[in-house]
């Protein structure tokens, strides 16, 4: 492109005295040439000032496509180039340890290929974008040039420039000199993140990459081309897309998690996909709250993405230990990292102990993509529960919320949950891929429905019939109850009135944001009970469940009452969702998870396979 | 004639604890603690397998704490379904804690999910031998929120005038005894708590207490828990009912956010037959832009889901 209009940079006299000191890097091109070997500068001084990046976002970065060049300074929908936060382990060079006082929460967190000044491999030049000069090869003697990435983002990128075919950083990660050689030649440049973004007033995530060349004359004009680059955000999985690990803790003494597991293994291999079923040796039941796969990606050729999985640790402040603060297990997210599988960690000290559960991943859900009033969410919404703005003390980590706010791709929609005792959405909703206008369906909690199916029973003469046959809460005390105690008991009752509403609200939100109809929800009974604050599941709650692929799901087997030999429950449930072509497996999650407040979603995990979609193509 | 009203009242205090606790009520000028002691021996001696099926049940208490997805073990659901006869093991070890040194369980939030458990299911019973213990423990160096909570609603449960009025003396505290007393109080399904907490929301305290006190209000009038049999002063039903949604109807107006959704889902759970005739009188009284903020509510009535 033709050079921008002259602009004095204050950097330049300094970069420039700097480059032919060669102090501040390496500075010699792949032919190890001196810039003070050249002769001194003479004649005009007409620059071709043009540096590339994959603006056109076909994976390569190309000298002769002038769509490469077009609108480079801006980053929209349309075009702008990409670069990813460099967070994985390419080379697994990272230490890792469950016991904190080996490695601490923090320190845990510091190692990632982008902590160093090298490219860790091969593995790891993959995972960083190019940029190139173009050359001119006319340069006149004493030309000199930099590459600096300006502003905030100077401090979250790392520059890298081809040197005898190596990949190498300077003294300074936001900047790259070019002798005239190179400025001749032209170079090829990577960038890395050192980060994602977490604090948008801090850091937006772009990058302006300048290139500057000028004569090394502080008193002369310095021309320059600037790209502007986005890191990657880190985008959450929705059900639309099947399942390909499925993660479940193993505790060492609990007879029927292990039970579980095993039942889970069954479904998996009868399910006829190929699933990887990953067990962590930790005592913690919960694996959908304490960590979160997810990924980044950035354009590759053949229209494809070059992605990158992410593992988020939750947030929870569990306790004043300095090199512990947080959940233990929640640490999995760095054993799980390695070769193009990132781990983030980012928490804040202070919010109440009672509001931690509130960071838990089972809080954190994605609603489907959508179009509502001519704005689309091609990769959906993030659906997170808070606690009501009157209890500012009561709310998600907010550091947390504004990071994931910052990756601006999947806007939040917030509902109360502070009136359930775990406080998750994932107690009340859920979202699977079915063959609809919409292409997925809500499966929201229904406690009224619920009552009204039993006073039908009742009502048909099955009040004594039992649910929770042979089950226990606990101590292995029969938790079984006829129907007609159930719908006399004021507890429950109210618990459930307090449930139907909040849900109600729960829905309203919901329908409100995304155009939800009735069509596009399935009402799934289920009555609850009260906790020590607030209310929880009193039967399985069935809607808690792992979607695996768009036509099958696992989940908890209600141990609803049997009336004339089927359970109402099971039958509704199965009736519902194989009308969308949804086949269910269930799974007996009582003694494991549902007398402990959870059920098969809140026991399992799951990284799913990538949405074609772009996450660039989205707009935000 | 101060002396003649105390008897009088005494006479009361042991009608209402015969009618309703059974032979080992105590007297009134007994020290409520060698009541107890007394029933919890007789117990033992009775149905030494009680104590051993609770000592089996406190001791798994650590794994229940292990495997909690919220921040607090259920313990209650478990200890609950041990029976009544396990009520005396629990009142000893609520009323008469072993020493440090022995008790089990030994994590400290595994300890406290224990103690809310045994509150919450020894309260399930609703035995009103026990208000002694529950107004003792209100009072009581344990300042945990959580227990605190517990212990307001054991004692709500009773559902007696004297639980009403010791609730409402406790609410007025400003601490966080009186706010689990204040929360409590819909709990007693009680006329006198009810028009409690209706004259505190009339007050027009701060949001996060006016949200509490819809709450309250709607746990009071819950048209779902009266229809069960578990309620005990049916004849105040009505009268509950309706003071409620009054106070919910004239708070309504003056709240916004989170507190009005509460407001609005505490008049949908107590379903008040005269509730359209109360946003009805409230709209023809409101200047045009509340009419419609009433509209909307008297919308949200008509579909209520609870119906």
């Amino acid at each position: 492109m033709p050079p921008s209009p002259p602009a004095r940079a204050h950097l330049l006299p300094l970069l420039l005295a700097c480059l032919w000191a060669s102090a501040c890097g390496p500075v010699a091109d792949d032919d190890g040439g001196r810039p003070g070997s050249e002769d001194p500068l003479e004649g005009p001084f007409h620059p071709v000032v043009d540096l590339r990046a994959d603006v056109n976002r076909n994976g390569i970065v190309e000298l002769d496509n002038p769509t490469e060049d077009e609108d480079e300074e801006t980053w929209t929908a349309e075009r702008g180039a990409i670069f990813l936060a460099n967070l994985d382990d390419d080379e697994d060079a990272c230490p890792f340890s469950m016991d904190p006082h080996r490695l601490s929460d923090d320190a845990l967190a510091q190692c990632h290929d982008a902590m160093d000044t090298v490219v860790n491999g091969e593995s790891d030049l993959e995972d960083l974008a190019r940029l190139r000069t173009v050359p001119w090869p006319e340069a006149p003697a004493g030309t000199v040039g930099s590459v600096i990435v300006s502003g905030a983002a100077g401090k979250k990128v790392r520059l890298f420039k081809r040197v005898r075919g190596n990949f190498i950083s300077g003294g300074f990660p936001d900047t790259v000199f070019l002798s005239t050689a190179e400025v001749r030649r032209g170079v090829v440049l990577a960038i890395e993140g050192r980060d994602i973004v977490r604090d948008p007033e801090e850091w937006d995530g772009f990058a302006d990459v300048v290139l500057t060349i000028g004569r090394n004359n502080p008193h002369d004009p310095v021309f320059t081309d600037t790209v502007r680059m986005r890191v990657a955000p880190v985008v959450l999985f929705h059900h639309m897309t099947p399942a390909w690990n499925v993660f479940v803790s193993k505790p060492a003494a609990s007879i029927e998690a292990n039970q579980f597991r095993q039942a889970l293994g069954g479904v998996l291999a009868d399910s006829g996909e190929r699933m990887v079923y990953s067990e962590f040796a930790v005592d913690d039941l919960w694996a959908q709250d304490y960590f979160e796969p997810a990924y980044m990606s950035m354009p590759a050729p053949g229209g494809r993405q070059h992605v990158m999985q992410v593992h988020y640790r939750a947030p929870h402040v569990y306790n004043t230990d300095a090199n512990a603060p947080l959940r233990a297990a929640g640490r999995i997210a760095f054993w799980l990292r390695g070769p193009d599988n990132a781990a983030i960690q980012q928490y804040q000290q202070g919010m109440s102990m009672a509001s931690q559960t509130l960071n838990s991943f089972g809080n954190t859900e994605v609603i489907p993509p959508y179009e509502k009033d001519g704005v689309t969410y091609p990769l959906g919404r993030l659906f997170r529960g808070r606690g009501p703005d009157s209890r500012p003390d009561y709310q998600p980590d907010p550091s947390f919320t504004k990071m994931l706010e910052a990756q601006a791709v999947q806007p939040p929609i917030y509902v109360d949950t502070s009136w359930l005792f775990v406080d998750h959405v994932d107690e009340t909703f859920t979202f699977l891929p079915a063959p609809t206008p919409r292409g997925w369906i809500a499966l929201v909690a229904d406690p009224a429905l619920a009552r009204r199916m039993l006073q039908d029973a009742q009502a048909r003469g099955h009040g004594d019939a039992k649910l929770f046959a042979g089950l226990s809460w606990a101590y292995s005390i029969p938790a079984e109850a006829s129907i007609a105690e159930v719908l006399d008991n004021p507890e429950l009752m109210d618990a459930s009135a307090v449930a139907a509403l909040e849900i109600d609200t729960q829905l309203s939100i919901l329908r409100e944001e995304t155009g939800l109809t009735d069509a596009d929800i399935i009402r799934v009974p289920f009555l609850f009970q009260n906790a020590s604050d607030g209310v929880t599941a009193y039967q399985p709650a069935t809607l808690n469940l792992l979607s695996l692929t768009p036509t099958q799901v696992v989940a908890p087997d209600p141990h609803g009452p049997l009336i004339d030999g089927e359970d109402p429950f099971k039958a509704r449930f199965e009736e519902a969702l194989g009308a969308h072509g949804i086949r269910v497996h269930w799974v007996d999650a009582w003694a494991p998870f549902h007398i402990a407040q959870g059920e098969v979603h809140c026991a399992t995990q799951s990284a799913r396979q990538v949405p074609d979609v772009k996450w660039w193509e989205g707009g935000r | 004639m101060r002396r003649a009203l105390l008897r009088g009242l005494c006479a009361a205090w042991m009608l209402v604890s015969l009618s309703a606790g059974g032979a080992e009520t105590p007297r009134p000028d007994e020290d409520w603690r060698t009541g107890l002691k007394a029933n919890i021996s007789r117990a033992r001696r009775e149905n030494p397998a009680a104590f051993i099926r609770f000592d089996t049940a406190a001791a798994q208490v650590d794994a229940l704490d292990a495997k909690k997805r919220g921040p607090l073990a259920a313990v209650s659901p478990g200890l609950r379904a041990l029976g009544p006869e396990v009520m005396w093991p629990m009142v000893e070890r609520l009323a008469f804690p072993p020493q440090e040194t022995s008790r089990r369980p030994s994590r400290e939030s595994a300890r406290l999910a224990f103690q809310v458990g045994l509150v919450e299911a020894t309260g399930a019973l609703r035995d009103l031998r026990l208000a002694p213990l529950w107004k003792s423990l209100l009072e009581g160096p344990d300042t945990r929120p959580q227990v605190l909570r517990a212990v307001a609603g054991a004692l709500a449960r009773l559902e007696t005038l004297d639980a009403a009025n010791a609730l409402i003396a406790a609410s007025k505290r400003k601490d966080a005894r009186g706010e689990a007393a204040m929360e409590a109080l819909g709990l007693c399904r009680r006329l006198v708590a009810t028009r409690a907490l209706a004259d505190a929301l009339d007050a027009r305290p701060e949001r996060e207490v006016m949200r509490r006190l819809a709450k309250a209000l709607g746990d009071a009038g819950s048209a779902w828990a009266w229809k069960t049999s578990g309620v005990q002063a049916r004849s105040e039903e009505g009268a509950i009912r309706r003071v409620a949604a009054e106070a919910l109807v004239r708070a309504y107006l003056d709240t916004d956010g989170d507190v009005r959704r509460a407001v609005s889902d505490a008049l949908l759970r107590v379903d008040a037959p005269q509730t359209p005739t109360l946003i009805e009188a409230a709209r023809l009284s409101a200047p045009p832009a509340q009419q419609a903020e009433l509209d909307a509510l008297a919308e949200r009535l008509r579909h209520n889901p609870l119906r």
